[in-house]
């Protein structure tokens, strides 16, 4: 069910503003008509100048450039440069088996590459038709939370970070931390985890890994908890955060928004609720949903879900039972090492997975999950063969930094800081 | 509401459609490229329908396998009612025009720039149509079937060979 | 002209025709092992089972004939669970050696297992062992443990090869292929009985441990070592074939090749490789750039003011298109000169494949030339009294000394070829050329069929063909022609020669058409070229 975040009772009117009107009276294409004229009664304009923000400025982290067009301080027309990190994964994609695209996923989102692990082998799965076993969905569950976790530690403590509150930071990055201890001793990796297969999962969970998630699940909390008194009442943090990027909720569905930066605008929307996938329909949890839009929303939003996320994964813990990992099908999933050295069945069903790959029948599907920042969806064309014809991955901060414009227009040069972190572009992903 | 709405354009718009599917339950509509802005809107506007969040466009490039050789494909979803549904424009090589639907859902912008990148589909209408992952310079469409996995671009420095000349 | 149902689908074939191939004329797939479409049917390997309606048990598809009102399934539960039966049975034994099988990657057993079966092993006993490495013959080693028992080869050398070399011995899992007593698997078409082994068990000494298959590139060709020319694929690895296979073209080979054709490119390795273009500077020959070799060339033979003072040796080995463009150059700017035509000297025939001429395209290059009325001496007769100037295309003329005496003795000396060989050296201007890996073309079979190649490797950039040299040297003397692919100087053949008129550059694919013979222009006018690799350029002569 969707609950309201709550908001300290003070706060004031930031400037950030967005209206249809506006959008469609933006400046068309062309670098000449970024540089509109200023009013010619308007005694007070100086002449517009435009700035280059990025690539490689502190704050446009996973590299951006933004072309700003500023009235003084204020901007003008800003236009997100992007492509910075374009490294062909949908184009690489196409000459690789489906069970090779996986590692590549992991550089989609990387702050939280399981969830892309979770999404790509769901896809899959769609398309050849299985159903994995109980156990795999519940670790998968653990997994993307625990992602999901990492994702929002990552960008309210950055964006603590670039308002000047190096504290949170250290807080909320010793928090992650931990997060990634637990998923290295999951997957082995903390960051290039490659931990879901087509039909299953690489391994089981760790022994006492239940415990050591436990512990750490306090160990977090406490450090969230401590984020969340140093920022939520703070009045520094508050007056760069309340009212600045906000976006209408109509706008931001009309943008494509999804995730956090959607719900923050009330849209109770999260894929997790709206179409269930693996097990969400069997454990409990609230969408919390902001009422503004602004960036204290998103920033609130985030918070809750992480609490949310710490539910979910007790649940599956409490919920989940032995049994098996991957469904058995030789066709689908890799066959245990000991048949493949010893046995030609497995041998050969081992070789023609790795040389060839799961063979997915012709068509075309649209798998999706949510991710840390939205819905995550891989739009998988198949011919039947071993590799995939067509894949393109939707990647939920794309449509959310097309909302950027909307968002800071008239606002100060700095809010695009603020706004642009809890928009929390990922390069790797916008970018692909 | 499976095929829900596939029965309603296909009631709506009888000429509309070229043909239909709902493999794996993703409900599919091909549509012809003339009344795609048409069928949009009433997506859009419909009170039956409400496909207000545009998911995904983008290009398929189907060289060698079928034709026409282009598709571009959109995803929607209609939060109110929890559905979802492709709509699929076929193009042949030699007319890549579509037209835009930055004015029915503005958030179709980049995705369309995209696919203009990857592609060279020309979106009809649009407001801003650039490259959007690639720059200005760059030659050619990344993503169709006959642009090489290592393609080089006169910007980046070519490899020599040293068997060229003697 | 029975008709029956395979998996719901009606069709109505000849009578006689089997289950199996009603099957793949409608689309339906049936899994052999056996079953070749060019030998006998034992229904050996059980693979092929179907359920019909006329039998209680199930039926071999490659060998039940159809009857009317036969209701074939080749999926029902029964089937599926037979396939999966004969594919437990026919792994019991099979080692676990895909890793170093050379087969691995192309073998039907795995593709049948990982489509049809994909279970795990019940067997709880040791495997029976069988000798690993035996040597069948002088280029096939047998591994009798991966062998399923198939009898392909056994059937390919008595009813292809016409030597009955194979059998098996011993009974039951002990059953393993082998040669008679004192006979060696030698026959001269032995090789086919690796390409037609649906598993591991012969692997060619030549090819063998040499690449891994799914590193190979493929392009098809056609064998150039004698006048059948069959239709081959060359597998390269790294800009190197490495192995040649036939391909089925029913008009000209069937599915088979002659070991000599198969192992003929190596002898391409053998030889020194010249891609310098070279001419005289300052009176010594010097490595120049081919622009101006070309220049030199057509300095040397434009000098020579009386054309019946050139002598001009062509070649069988010329594509087509290779012929019409010098034939242009005859008849044109050096009209008037002398022609010889070279080629290898003919070898051993037999009524199977192999031909005596031992060049690929002697038929076509003489209707080439008889389109323009041009006649050429064989070389023997080759007198070098009054020459002033030679051309030579090819350098694997037969010929004996005192005819390369004859031929060194001319002044000027233009030689276009390959490799390094007594032409290249007596050369005063040297053009390298192309081999027929590097050619895009069409070459005519004694029979009259035309067949297309593809490039197979890349060439270096100074290598040209020899069309493109007669076409730059015509230009350089006056004639303007010019011509960007084979497939451009394919439709002036066709305009020009008789024979070709009927054909199209696409209708040659898959299996040739003979001279004389038209397209049938039915309902698609232009028949769509099949897109084999979208990134391919257009090649330039």
């Amino acid at each position: 069910m969707a609950t309201h975040v709550s908001r300290p009772t003070h706060g004031h009117d930031g400037h950030g503003h967005g209206h249809d009107a506006e959008w469609a009276k933006r400046p068309s294409p062309g670098k000449g008509n970024l540089h509109p004229q200023a009013p010619a009664d308007d005694h007070m304009h100086a002449e517009y100048y435009t700035i280059n923000m990025g690539p490689s400025h502190p704050a446009t982290h996973g590299t951006v450039r933004f072309e700003l067009t500023l009235d003084g301080e204020t901007v003008v027309e800003i236009d997100p440069h992007i492509g910075y990190l374009h490294r062909g994964f949908e184009k690489m994609s196409e000459v690789c088996t489906y069970g090779q695209v996986l590692p590549y996923t992991d550089r989609l989102n990387y702050v939280s590459p399981l969830c892309n692990n979770v999404g790509w082998s769901m896809t899959i799965e769609k398309a050849l038709g299985i159903d994995t076993p109980d156990r795999c969905k519940y670790i998968r569950m653990i997994a993307c939370e625990l992602s999901r976790i990492s994702d929002h530690l990552t960008s309210i403590s950055a964006g603590a970070l670039e308002l000047g509150g190096f504290t949170p930071f250290l807080y909320g990055i010793q928090a992650r931390e931990i997060v990634w201890d637990r998923i290295e001793e999951l997957t082995g990796a903390r960051l290039t985890t490659s931990y879901t297969r087509v039909g299953g999962l690489n391994h089981d969970i760790p022994a006492g890994w239940e415990e050591a998630i436990e512990n750490s699940r306090k160990e977090i909390q406490h450090l969230v908890d401590d984020v969340d008194k140093l920022l939520t009442r703070n009045r520094i943090f508050y007056d760069r955060m309340a009212g600045v990027g906000a976006i209408s909720q109509a706008d931001a569905i009309d943008l494509g928004f999804t995730g956090p930066c959607l719900r923050s605008t009330g849209v109770d929307y999260d894929v997790r609720t709206y179409a269930p996938y693996l097990l969400y329909d069997r454990v409990e949890f609230d969408v919390p949903v902001g009422t503004s839009g602004d960036n204290y929303d998103r920033y609130l939003v985030r918070l809750e879900e992480m609490r949310q996320s710490w539910r979910i994964i007790a649940q599956c813990f409490a919920q989940m039972e032995p049994g098996p990992i991957s469904v058995g099908d030789w066709s689908v999933v890799l066959p245990p090492k000991d048949a493949v050295y010893n046995s030609i069945e497995g041998m050969i069903a081992h070789f023609k997975l790795i040389m060839e790959g799961v063979r997915v029948p012709s068509g075309e599907v649209y798998g999706y999950i949510e991710g840390g920042n939205g819905e995550v969806g891989y739009y998988v064309v198949s011919d039947g063969s071993g590799r995939p014809w067509r894949v393109k991955v939707r990647p939920p901060c794309f449509a959310i930094m097309q909302g950027l414009r909307l968002m800071t227009r008239g606002a100060l040069l700095a809010d695009i800081i603020p706004t642009f972190d809890t928009i929390n572009m990922i390069g790797g992903e916008i970018d692909r | 509401m499976s095929q829900a709405a596939t029965q309603a354009i296909i009631a709506r718009f009888p000429k509309a459609v070229v043909s239909s599917h709902d493999w794996r339950g993703d409900d599919t509509v091909v549509l012809h490229r003339e009344q795609l802005v048409e069928v949009a809107r009433f997506l859009k506007h419909d009170d039956a329908m409400r496909f207000d969040l545009p998911i995904d466009v983008c290009g398929v490039d189907y060289l060698g396998w079928r034709e026409p050789r282009f598709e571009v494909v959109y995803h929607l979803m209609s939060l109110k009612k929890r559905a979802r549904i492709r709509l699929k424009v076929q193009l042949h090589e030699a007319d890549l025009h579509v037209p835009t639907l930055t004015h029915v859902w503005k958030g179709v912008d980049w995705f369309e720039r995209e696919a203009f990148d990857m592609y060279g589909i020309i979106f009809d209408g649009h407001p801003d149509l650039r490259r959007i992952l690639t720059y200005p310079e760059f030659e050619g469409h990344a993503l169709r079937k006959d642009y090489p996995q290592r393609g080089y671009q006169p910007l980046m420095p070519m490899p020599t060979l040293s068997s060229d000349l003697e | 002209m029975p008709t029956l149902k395979i998996d719901g689908r009606e069709v109505t074939v000849e009578r006689g025709t089997t289950i199996l191939e009603a099957a793949r004329q409608v689309g339906v797939d049936i899994p052999t092992f056996c079953y070749h479409p060019g030998l006998t049917k034992p229904a050996n390997c059980r693979m092929c089972l179907v359920d019909t309606n006329k039998a209680p048990k199930p039926t071999p598809a490659c060998y039940a004939e159809c009857m009317d009102d036969m209701e074939v399934s080749t999926q029902s539960p029964e089937i599926v669970k037979t396939r999966k039966a004969v594919l437990e049975f026919i792994l019991l034994n099979h080692p676990v050696d895909c890793p170093i099988c050379d087969q691995a990657g192309e073998c039907v057993l795995q593709d049948h297992y990982f489509k049809y079966s994909a279970s795990p092993s019940r067997l709880a006993h040791k495997k029976v062992h069988k000798p690993k490495v035996k040597r069948l013959g002088p280029d096939v080693v047998l591994d009798a443990e991966r062998c399923i028992l198939c009898t392909r080869c056994i059937r390919f050398c008595d009813e292809v090869a016409g030597e009955t070399q194979l059998e098996i011995v011993n009974r039951g899992e002990h059953s393993e292929i082998t040669t008679f007593p004192g006979k060696e698997l030698d026959n001269p078409y032995a090789g086919n009985t690796v390409d037609i082994c649906p598993v591991g068990a012969l692997t060619s000494v030549d090819f063998r441990f040499r690449t891994r298959v799914w590193m190979l590139q493929s392009a098809d060709s056609v064998c150039p070592e004698c006048s059948r020319g069959c239709k081959t694929r060359t597998d390269t690895f790294e800009n190197v074939p490495r192995r040649t296979k036939p391909l089925h073209n029913p008009r000209v080979n069937d599915w088979w090749i002659c070991d000599e054709g198969r192992l003929a490119y190596k002898d391409y390795q053998e030889v020194a490789r010249m891609e310098g273009p070279a001419a005289q500077v300052e009176g010594k020959r010097r490595i120049v750039t081919n622009v101006e070799a070309i220049e030199a060339a057509a300095a040397e033979l434009g000098a020579v003011a009386n054309r019946q003072k050139i002598g001009v040796v062509v070649t069988p080995w010329f594509t087509n298109e290779d012929a019409w463009l010098v034939a242009q150059l005859l008849k044109g700017p050096l009209a008037g000169a002398r022609i010889f035509m070279g080629g290898r000297a003919s070898g051993t025939a037999d009524a199977i494949l192999r031909q005596a001429d031992k060049n690929p395209n002697r038929r076509g290059v003489e209707a080439v030339f008889g389109a323009f009325g041009l006649q050429a001496q064989p070389l023997a007769q080759f007198d070098g009294a009054g020459l002033e100037a030679v051309l030579v295309f090819g350098d694997n003329h037969a010929i004996g000394e005192a005819q390369m005496a004859k031929l060194e003795a001319v002044p000027k000396r233009v030689v276009v070829s390959a490799f390094q060989t007594p032409f290249w050296k007596m050369a005063t201007t040297f053009l390298p050329a192309r081999t027929h890996f590097e050619k895009v073309g069409t070459f005519t079979n004694f029979d009259g069929i035309v067949q297309r190649m593809d490039q197979a490797t890349k060439a270096a950039s100074s290598c040209k063909s020899d069309g493109y040299y007669a076409m730059k040297l015509g230009e350089a003397m006056g004639d303007t022609a010019h011509f960007g692919r084979p497939e451009d100087v394919f439709e002036q053949l066709r305009a020009t020669v008789p024979g070709f008129a009927g054909m199209t550059w696409a209708a040659l694919l898959p299996h040739g058409m003979k001279l004389g013979e038209t397209v049938e222009v039915t309902a698609a006018p232009a028949a769509p070229e099949p897109v084999a690799s979208p990134a391919a350029a257009p090649t330039e002569v």
